[in-house]
């Protein structure tokens, strides 16, 4: 089920912004802790393959990190929206 | 029985451990995480903890259902601070309560080991070469992903 026009057909495939907040390390490598991404698929993969673009710096870290959608810790094909709180996890390191 | 907490005070671990207790008990744990100055050879002046917070508080509260009902716990509290911890103050308290005592030890270094790897909590740690995030290569993705 293809669908080659999708940036053109609406719907879930459109890129949409969605706000991602960074922490620890990662915000101190990015110089922030939130921006604004367009990922071309609506996805925690998405989302990750946007983040590392915008932001090289932290691409290493990112590898290493896990993604949380909603409050929750979430998988690459977990589903993302604008109204979404996405947060970078990165390696913990509490106690 | 004491809940969870992320604190920007200093913690009260005797209030912790008091909390926990009670008629059922015959074992009560506290363990306390202190700020420590020398590792290896390195010096630390102070640390500096940093949570995503309501991940944070649901990722406690799920461990603690869970060492309650793995372990049979009576009671059970988790507190961690947030900000900055001085040399020798307490960053994470963790106390509980059990039938036994092999049960009670149990639970706490489960406890520890899990929020060690799952919580997102981070420390910054000051020293004479500056201020460094931990990111530990060793701890994999957090939440278990895959």
């Amino acid at each position: 089920m293809k669908r080659p026009d999708k940036q053109q057909s609406g719907g879930d495939a459109r890129p949409l912004p969605v706000q991602v907040h960074l922490f620890a390390g990662m915000a101190a490598a990015a110089g922030q802790r939130q921006l604004e991404l367009q990922p071309t698929v609506a996805t925690v993969a998405g989302v990750r393959a946007a983040l590392a673009a915008a932001a090289p710096g932290i691409a290493q870290l990112l590898a290493r990190s896990a993604v949380a959608v909603g409050g929750r810790y979430a998988t690459d094909e977990t589903p993302v929206g604008p109204d979404d709180e996405i947060a970078i996890i990165p390696p913990v390191s509490g106690g | 029985m004491a809940g969870v907490q992320l604190v920007h005070e200093p913690i009260d671990a005797t209030a912790l451990l008091a909390a926990v207790a009670g008629p059922a008990a015959g074992a009560n744990v506290l363990f306390t995480g202190t700020t420590r100055q020398m590792t290896g050879a390195a010096t630390t002046d102070w640390l500096d903890y940093e949570a995503y917070e309501p991940l944070a508080r649901t990722e406690l509260e799920r461990l603690r259902a869970e060492a309650t009902d793995q372990f049979g716990l009576t009671g059970c509290g988790i507190i961690h601070r947030l900000g900055r911890v001085a040399i020798g103050e307490v960053s994470v308290a963790v106390a509980v309560s059990a039938a036994h005592r092999r049960e009670a030890f149990a639970a706490a270094e489960w406890l520890l080991d899990q929020l060690k790897r799952q919580v997102p909590i981070w420390k910054r740690e000051a020293g004479p070469a500056g201020m460094m995030w931990v990111h530990p290569e060793s701890a994999g993705r957090p939440g278990g992903t895959p």
